[in-house]
């Protein structure tokens, strides 16, 4: 349970939209069982998933990325139980919650891009995260945004991103931006250099919460 | 014997646990047919032997570099007993990608986890045991910087059980059944099926079975709108991510001061790059300038003057001065230039700066067909060209090693800033000695944006990963510095010795005055020189500073105003500095990039230089 719960709690902070939130708000946030939330909350701190100050808590890099990706799983499914098994919104959304903790990044992916292929002009925004935001070259985000990978143009050219791990669905954060669109950008821990001309051929959504 | 191999990405190490293992038996050989280095040495470990081959760093061994195809042919074609994967602990997932691939090649391999205590202190604690279980071989947790449990390595290299990796990466569906019917139609192992439908060549692919494996391929880009490569890759590094999860706990860190706030921004980071760049430089002149006199005043004192002193009969006087003036030349160099150059340069590779410095000069190196890696070829040259043309190892492609080898060949070494400051600047005055600078500056930025557009060879953009910032080791970085020096000897004083001998007995036989008699109506029409001057000028393929030095001799006075007129003495400068690199950098440039692009470079350096001259020489008769 309280891995379930961490990711809850995670995706409860994104989805405020707040820098920082009190740990005794979060209790009415997180819907469902709020046995050893304390704990839990504790837990994430240790973990690095979140930062503990006197005004409350606060993701890390870390657990922006994780959540992130808690919340685009929850988006994705409730557009696919309401959108394609035709649910109720609200049984929808609750049994998404379920199941965003175990489906497989992978099987994600694949779900998105099944919705997207069946229907490109309506699907355009299972919620705050996935794909509202408009895709966009990576040249074009500013400084410290997470984001997350949805392309790569030219690929053939570029073939050492795949090796280094730049590859659709995985979530990248924007280090550095020089004035003539060099970037420096984390992914999988590592810091990658990129010339202007390779960023601009990586195709990516901010999911930063706004 | 055993035979061992180290494969790896860049920078986990492998390089260090190598010089680590072998000790001092290091034997530097070139693979055949690539310009690409593979160390090989020998470990002596208790009783036993193994030998133990260090290759280039990649990320993956499915690329179309010539480091991957390297790697790859080697690993699925070569003899070795044991592939020893060397892994960032810290990075893992990344890593694991690499080890993957080398995985379902299913020869006997081991796993070595390096940076340990890297990966500690960041917060990661690695379950080794539950990683060994995953892939079937063992895992050897090392630091080795410290050298801590390498001797394990060796233990297991001669141990009599290696393993097969057994774990089987789950990929797409498609991909899974296309592989299975390539390996059954064509007789093909499950790796070699994945690799024809990567669409990587391999020796033993032939073309039918590449051709089966695009259409197959084909397909399942149709339906998956992605190439067998991305959904490949993909897998790859899905499998990684899961099975580093499932390895990996954290435990909290405390967060440390990032530099790279002020290195990789536009400001502070360019101008610490500047100043650091200028800083080097300084110190290598000031202080390589002081060596190399310290050293020729040295040798000239107890070696070149009491060698002559004995009173030889006149031949073997004169074979044995141009030994030791070849000696003279090659230690004059490769001490105070080289030794000192690569000691601040192992420095800032060790450092992490060096891929910072890249990011940051990414920009400006466009212009010139190259890309941020080529700034260290080109700050390197300003000492000595042959260093830097060794440094352009570092480039990731044949078309910018070219591009940049043309460039430092060009740019004016420190030896030719002793002919311009020693024959312009004194004789002449600053204003003309600058001047010469703009000329070479000019020339060298417009053959860059030439190049970048002539030289065959498709163009990438960087994509560099930047190394962790930490403390160089001083034993380390005098090892770097001195394996590189010896490399220069190596190649640059057979050389050194047979052209100073040639040379010598030339002068001997009376040839140089023959030729100068020959020569001077030529020189003194093309170049309005005098034949001795011309003769100099060749003495200066030897080392660019002994064209200044002969001049001296030859004219029988050092006040070079008195035999030669200022327009002279700026012609002889000028195409002294452009045409033809010393013998050392011929030597290097026929290692690093071939015979053929060598001889192009010399031929086209000395084209360059004469019609100058004769330029000039003709501007100066009008004015």
């Amino acid at each position: 349970m309280t891995f379930e719960l961490s990711e809850d709690i995670l995706e409860a902070i994104l989805n405020t939209g707040k820098e920082t939130v009190k740990v005794s708000s979060l209790g009415n946030l997180v819907s469902g069982d709020t046995d050893g939330f304390g704990k839990a909350v504790t837990c994430l701190v240790e973990k690095g998933y979140l930062n503990e100050s006197v005004a409350g808590v606060s993701l890390t890099e870390k657990g922006a990325k994780k959540a992130a990706q808690v919340a685009r799983k929850h988006a994705v499914l409730t557009s696919f139980l309401t959108e394609v098994l035709g649910n109720e919104p609200d049984n929808a959304s609750k049994e998404a919650c379920l199941m965003e903790h175990t489906i497989s990044s992978e099987t994600i992916e694949k779900l998105d891009t099944f919705l997207e292929e069946r229907n490109p002009t309506e699907h355009e925004g299972h919620a705050e995260l996935t794909k509202r935001s408009p895709i966009i070259s990576l040249s074009e985000c500013p400084e410290g945004s997470l984001l997350h990978v949805s392309m790569i143009k030219c690929f053939a050219k570029h073939s050492r991103l795949i090796d280094l791990g730049v590859i659709p669905g995985e979530l990248i954060t924007l280090r550095r931006k020089l004035a003539n669109n060099a970037v420096v950008i984390t992914v999988k821990g590592c810091d990658i250099a990129l010339s202007p001309e390779v960023a601009e051929n990586i195709m990516v959504e901010r999911c930063n919460p706004r | 014997m055993k035979k061992a191999v180290l494969i790896g990405n860049p920078s986990v190490g492998k390089s260090l646990i190598f010089n680590n293992l072998t000790g001092l038996g290091v034997e530097v050989s070139n693979y055949p047919g690539t310009t690409v280095g593979i160390m090989s040495g020998i470990v002596r470990y208790g009783e036993a032997e193994f030998s133990i081959t260090d290759l280039p760093g990649i990320y993956s061994i499915s690329g179309k570099s010539d480091e991957e195809r390297l790697v790859r042919e080697y690993l699925v074609t070569g003899d070795s007993d044991l592939i020893v994967a060397v892994l960032d602990a810290k990075h893992l997932e990344r890593n694991l990608y690499l080890l993957l691939q080398i995985a379902e090649l299913r020869k006997p391999s081991v796993i070595v986890l390096n940076m340990m205590d890297d990966a500690k202190s960041a917060g990661k604690i690695i379950d080794s045991a539950a990683l060994s279980v995953k892939f079937g071989v063992p895992v050897i947790e090392t630091i080795a910087t410290e050298g801590k449990n390498l001797e394990k390595i060796a233990e297991y290299v001669l141990g009599d059980n290696l393993s097969i990796p057994k774990i089987i990466p789950r990929y797409d569906h498609h991909i899974e059944a296309a592989a299975k019917s390539l390996q059954k139609y064509h007789n093909i192992s499950e790796a070699e099926a994945l690799f024809a439908l990567e669409n990587v060549t391999l020796s033993t692919l032939s073309p039918d079975i590449m051709e089966s494996a695009l259409v197959i391929a084909a397909e399942i880009e149709k339906r998956h709108m992605m190439s067998p490569q991305q959904i490949i890759g993909a897998n790859r590094h899905n499998t990684a991510k899961s099975i580093t999860d499932d390895v990996t706990s954290i435990a909290p860190v405390r967060k440390r001061r990032n530099l790279d706030s002020l290195l990789t921004k536009s400001f502070p980071g360019i101008p610490i790059l500047i100043l650091t760049m200028i800083g080097i430089l300084a110190v290598v002149f000031v202080v390589g300038g002081f060596l190399e006199e310290t050293i020729i005043g040295l040798m000239t004192t107890y070696i070149s003057e009491p060698f002559h002193a004995l009173g030889l009969a006149s031949l073997p006087d004169t074979v044995g001065g141009a030994v030791i003036l070849a000696l003279m030349s090659g230690l004059g160099i490769a001490f105070p230039y080289v030794f000192l150059f690569y000691l601040f340069i192992s420095i800032l590779e060790d450092t992490g700066y060096l891929t910072r410095a890249a990011f940051l000069a990414d920009r400006g190196m466009h212009h010139l067909g190259l890309h941020g890696q080529g700034l260290i070829p080109l700050v390197l040259s300003f000492g000595c060209s042959v260093p830097a043309i060794m440094s352009t190892r570092l480039l990731p492609t044949r078309r910018e090693r070219i591009i940049a080898s043309v460039l430092v060949t060009m740019l004016p070494c420190s030896a030719r800033t002793v002919v311009i400051s020693g024959i312009v600047a004194s004789f002449i005055g600053f204003g003309a000695a600058f001047s010469i600078y703009g000329i070479v500056f000019m020339l060298v930025f417009a053959l860059g944006v030439v190049l970048s557009k002539i030289t065959p060879g498709e163009q990438y953009g960087m994509i560099l990963e930047m190394s962790e910032l930490r403390k160089p080791i001083p034993k380390y970085v005098f090892r770097k510095a001195w394996m590189r020096v010896k490399e220069f000897l190596y190649i640059a004083m057979p050389l050194l010795l047979i052209s100073s001998v040639i040379l010598g007995l030339f002068e001997y036989f009376g040839l140089v005055t023959m030729f100068e008699s020959f020569i001077d109506p030529i020189s003194y029409a093309v170049l309005g020189l005098p034949g001795f001057a011309f003769t100099a000028l060749l003495f200066g393929i030897l080392r660019k500073e002994m064209a200044f030095e002969t001049l001296a001799i030859m004219g029988g006075t050092t006040d070079l105003a008195a035999i030669l007129s200022s327009g002279q003495l700026y012609i002889f400068a000028l195409v002294c500095v452009l045409f033809v690199p010393c013998i050392s950098t011929v030597a290097v440039l026929m290692k690093e990039i071939g015979v053929k692009p060598a001889a192009l470079i010399t031929v086209f350096t000395l084209t360059l230089g004469i019609s100058l001259g004769a330029l000039l020489n003709i501007i100066f008769m009008i004015v």
